[in-house]
C-alpha cells in the first residue's frame, strides 16, 4: 500500500517515459523507438481520462447547485440537460457523425462561438481607443507602428497610398521578426529549464 | 443634479470623448461591417507576396505525390479560416496530388470539413482511398504528431468512418512523413509544433492557413525558410480565391475589413486628439485656479 | 547507433549540467540573484486591493483545446501553479476570498491540493472549499463566457491570468477591467501579449512567467535554474553573433554545423 501511495512508483513512470523520448529524439536505436512510441501511446490513452475528470469536475458543483436550490439552480439543469443531450447524440453511430450531432453541432454551438468572437471585435475597438494614447515616446512608437500596420493589413491601404503595405512588410520584417525571434527564443530555454526543474524534482520541498 | 450637469458642461470636447460610451463606438463598426455587405463596393484587394508564396508551393508540389493537410479548423477559427480553406483545399484538389486529412489540436474540425468545407470544394471525381483519406482527428498533439511522423500506422488503424486503413492503397504508399511531399496547415499556435516534428526533421514545404494575428509571430519562420507561405486570415483567403479563380466568401468580405480597419485608424487618431485637448483644457483650467488663488 | 539533432543535444546536456551545478551551489548556500521583475511586485498590490474593496481574488491558468498539460501549454501551466503557489498562501494569510478556473481538467486536482496545502500552511484549512477550484469547459469561449458573467455579477477585485492564454484573454482582460479589477497577467503565447499589454495592468511577457515561481518563492533551488537560462542565453548570444560574423564573411561551417 505504501509503495502506491509513495512517490517511487510515479517517478519511475516520469523517468522511464523521460529517458526513453530523450534517447528515441537524438538517438537512433530501433528498440528504444518502440518503446517511446508505446509511452506516446500511454499518454494518448491518459489524455483521454481527463475527459472524464473534466465531466466530474463540470458536474459536481452544479449537481449540488441543484440539490441546494441555490441561486439561478434551473440554468444547471439546463446545462446538464444539454451536455447529456450533446454526448448521448455524439455517442449514437459512428462517434461524432450522428445527424442530431452535426446538427446540433452547425446551428448551435457554432454560431454561439461566432456570436462570442465577434465580441472580440468590439473589445479590440473600445480597447484600441483607450489603449493607443501617445502618451511617451514608446507609446508613440506603438502607435505609429499600429497605424502603418492597420492601413498596411487593409486591402484599400495599398490604393491610398502604395507606401502602406511597404512600411507594413518592413515592419513585420525587421523590427517585428527581430523582437518575436528573442521573445521565441526566451520563451523556449524558459520551457526547457522548467522542464529539467520538474523532471528532475529541482524544488526545494 | 444640477451640480452633475454643470459639471458635465464643464467637460472639454476632448473630455466628452475619452468619456463616450463605447456602445457609440460599437455602433458605428456594426454599421460599417453590415453595409458593404448589403451594397458591396467592390474595393480594390492587392494580393500579397504571403500569398503568392503559398500559392507557388502548391502549384510546385510534384504530380501524384502525397500532401498532409493539417486542417484544424475548429470552431475558434472557423469564421476567419474557413474561406481560405475552401481555397486551400480546392486549390489542392485542382492538382494531380494524393490528399491525407488529419486533425491533431481540434476534435471538432472533422465535423465542420465534412459538412461545411468539403461539400463547397469540387473533389473533380477523385477517389476515396486512392486520391484522398480522410482520418479525422487524433488525440495526442504533439505526441501523435511525432509518432505519425516515424510510424503512420502504428498511430492510426482506421480512418474516420472505421474502415481500416492498411486496405486502402494511399495509405499503402504513405507509412511515415519519408513518404510526404508537403504539409498544408490550417489553424493557429501549433506551427511551431509542426515545423518540429515534421517539416524541419523530414525537410518539408509548409504552408499555413491561420489568423491574421498569428501572422507577425510566424514571420521569423518564413525569413528562416521553415514556412514557405501564409494564407493571412480572412483577407488571404480572399487573395487565394481571386489566385484560383474562384471568389467566395472571403472576397465578399474584404470591403468590410477595408473599412473597419480605416474606422479603427480614424478613432485611434480622435483618441488622440481628444487626449491631447483634454490635457491643455486641464493645463489651462489649473492655471486659471492658480491664478485665482 | 546514429546520434541526432547533435546541437540541440549538447544545449539540452549544457543545460541539465549547468541545472545541476548551479543547484549543488544552491545547496551549499550560495544565494544567486535574478533581476527585479516590476509585474510581479505588482501582485501584492494586487491581493491588498482586494483586500481593502473586500473583493474577490480571481486566478486562471486559461482553457484552451490545446492548452492541455500534454500540449504545448503544459510547461505555461506549470508556470502558472507555480504563480498559484504564492497567491494562494497571501489569500490564505490575508483572509481574502480565492476563485481558481481553469480550462484544463487534469490541472483541477493539482491546483487543488496547491490551494488546500497553502491553507493549510497558513492554518486557514477551515476557510478552503472544494468549490474554490471551478473548471468550467475547454472551450475556452465557454470559459470566458462564464467568466464574463462572474466579473458583472460577482465581485471580483483582482484578475490574474498566467499560462496559456488564447483568444479568450482579451474577453477576460476587457471584462475585468470594465469591472474595475485590476490585473496582473503573463502567456508566452506571443499573440496574445499584445492584448495584455494594451489592457492589464500588469504583464509577464514570454519567459518571465517560467521565472515567476522563483522570483515569488525566493527559492534558492528555482533560482539555480533560472541562473542555468542564463548560461544557455549566453550560448546562444555567442552563436548568433559567431554566425553574423561568418554568414558575412561567406564561411557556412556554424550552419552546417547547426543542422547536424
Amino acid at each position: 500500500m505504501s509503495l502506491i501511495k509513495g512517490r517511487e512508483i510515479p517517478t519511475a513512470i516520469v523517468a522511464f517515459a523521460m529517458i526513453v523520448n530523450l534517447i528515441e529524439y537524438y538517438i537512433d536505436i530501433p528498440a528504444i523507438s518502440s518503446l517511446a512510441t508505446l509511452s506516446r501511446n500511454w499518454a494518448i490513452v491518459i489524455s483521454a481520462f481527463a475527459v472524464g475528470i473534466g465531466i466530474i469536475a463540470l458536474l459536481s458543483p452544479h449537481m449540488q447547485k441543484i440539490q441546494r436550490k441555490e441561486t439561478d439552480w434551473p440554468f444547471s439543469v439546463y446545462m446538464i440537460a444539454l451536455m447529456i443531450i450533446m454526448i448521448a447524440f455524439g455517442l449514437i453511430g459512428t462517434i461524432g457523425t450522428n445527424p442530431t450531432f452535426s446538427w446540433l453541432y452547425k446551428n448551435a454551438q457554432l454560431p454561439i462561438v461566432s456570436a462570442t468572437n465577434s465580441l472580440l471585435g468590439l473589445f479590440i475597438f473600445s480597447a484600441a481607443f483607450r489603449a493607443f494614447r501617445a502618451r511617451n515616446i514608446e507609446a508613440s512608437l506603438m502607435l505609429i507602428a499600429a497605424i502603418f500596420v492597420m492601413l498596411g493589413n487593409a486591402p484599400i491601404g495599398a490604393s491610398l497610398w502604395n507606401g502602406f503595405p511597404v512600411i507594413k512588410n518592413w515592419l513585420y520584417d525587421i523590427p517585428n521578426a527581430a523582437g518575436m525571434r528573442a521573445i521565441i527564443i526566451g520563451a523556449a530555454i524558459g520551457v526547457l529549464i522548467i522542464g529539467i526543474r520538474t523532471l528532475f524534482g529541482l524544488k526545494r520541498r | 443634479m444640477e451640480d452633475k450637469t454643470t459639471q458635465e458642461n464643464d467637460k472639454s470636447i476632448g473630455e466628452k470623448i475619452l468619456a463616450m460610451d463605447r456602445r457609440i463606438l460599437h455602433t458605428f463598426l456594426f454599421i460599417l461591417v453590415i453595409l458593404p455587405l448589403v451594397f458591396p463596393l467592390a474595393l480594390p484587394v492587392p494580393i500579397t507576396d504571403l500569398s503568392l508564396m503559398s500559392y507557388d508551393m502548391i502549384e510546385n508540389i510534384p504530380e501524384d505525390s502525397i500532401v498532409l493537410c493539417k486542417f484544424d479548423i475548429g470552431s475558434s477559427y472557423f469564421d476567419e479560416c474557413q474561406p481560405g480553406t475552401i481555397a486551400l483545399g480546392q486549390h489542392l484538389f485542382n492538382r494531380p496530388l494524393k490528399l491525407v486529412f488529419i486533425a491533431f489540436w481540434a476534435s471538432d474540425a472533422p465535423g465542420i470539413l465534412l459538412d461545411l468545407t468539403f461539400p463547397k470544394i469540387d473533389f473533380h471525381g477523385k477517389e476515396y482511398g486512392k486520391d484522398y483519406v480522410f482520418l479525422g482527428y487524433v488525440l495526442g498533439g504533439e505526441t501523435a504528431m511525432a509518432a505519425l511522423g516515424s510510424d503512420v500506422h502504428s498511430l492510426i488503424s482506421t480512418d474516420y468512418f472505421g474502415d481500416p486503413i492498411e486496405d486502402m492503397p494511399l495509405m499503402q504508399e504513405f507509412k511515415s512523413a519519408e513518404d510526404l511531399s508537403a504539409i498544408v496547415m490550417v489553424g493557429a499556435g501549433d506551427e511551431p509544433i509542426v515545423i518540429r516534428q515534421l517539416a524541419v526533421p523530414y525537410d518539408l514545404p509548409f504552408v499555413v492557413n491561420t489568423m491574421a494575428n498569428s501572422v507577425p509571430i510566424l514571420m521569423p519562420y518564413v525569413k528562416s525558410g521553415q514556412i514557405d507561405g501564409i494564407v493571412n486570415g480572412l483577407r488571404g483567403g480572399a487573395e487565394y480565391e481571386l489566385l484560383i479563380n474562384k471568389p467566395g466568401l472571403a472576397l465578399s468580405a474584404t470591403d468590410a475589413i477595408s473599412l473597419t480597419h480605416l474606422l479603427v485608424v480614424a478613432v485611434i487618431i480622435i483618441g488622440n486628439l481628444a487626449y491631447f485637448e483634454s490635457k491643455r483644457t486641464r493645463h489651462i483650467k489649473k492655471n486659471n485656479l492658480e491664478a485665482e488663488n | 547507433m546514429q546520434i541526432m539533432r547533435v546541437p540541440q543535444l549538447t544545449i539540452l546536456i549544457i543545460a541539465i549540467i549547468s541545472s545541476y551545478y548551479y543547484v549543488s551551489e544552491a545547496k551549499k548556500g550560495k544565494v544567486h540573484k535574478i533581476r527585479r521583475l516590476p509585474s510581479l511586485d505588482g501582485l501584492d498590490e494586487i491581493i491588498q486591493r482586494s483586500v481593502e474593496l473586500g473583493g474577490t481574488v480571481h486566478f486562471t491558468t486559461g482553457a484552451g483545446e490545446r492548452a492541455g498539460l500534454h500540449g504545448p501549454g503544459g510547461p505555461q501551466i506549470l508556470a502558472g501553479l507555480d504563480v498559484l503557489e504564492y497567491v494562494s498562501k497571501k489569500t490564505a494569510q490575508y483572509e481574502v476570498p480565492l476563485l481558481a478556473t481553469t480550462g484544463n481538467p487534469e490541472v483541477v486536482p493539482m491546483m487543488n491540493s496547491i490551494i488546500r496545502d497553502n491553507y493549510l500552511a497558513e492554518g486557514k484549512l477551515a476557510a478552503f472549499r472544494q468549490d474554490i477550484v471551478q473548471f468550467y469547459s475547454n472551450e475556452q469561449r465557454s470559459h470566458a463566457a462564464v467568466l464574463m458573467g462572474k466579473f458583472k455579477r460577482e465581485k471580483i477585485t483582482a484578475n490574474i491570468m498566467i499560462g496559456p492564454l488564447w483568444a479568450q484573454t482579451l474577453l477576460l482582460a476587457e471584462s475585468a477591467r470594465e469591472a474595475g479589477a485590476i490585473q496582473l497577467a503573463g502567456t508566452a503565447n506571443l499573440h496574445q501579449i499584445s492584448f495584455l499589454v494594451a489592457i492589464c495592468d500588469y504583464v509577464l511577457i514570454g519567459e518571465e512567467i517560467f521565472a515567476a515561481g522563483a522570483y515569488l518563492s525566493q527559492d534558492p533551488f528555482q533560482i539555480a535554474t533560472i541562473k542555468a537560462e542564463d548560461v544557455i542565453r549566453l550560448i546562444l548570444l555567442v552563436t548568433l553573433i559567431l554566425g553574423i560574423i561568418l554568414t558575412n564573411l561567406n564561411i557556412s561551417l556554424l550552419s552546417d554545423v547547426l543542422v547536424m
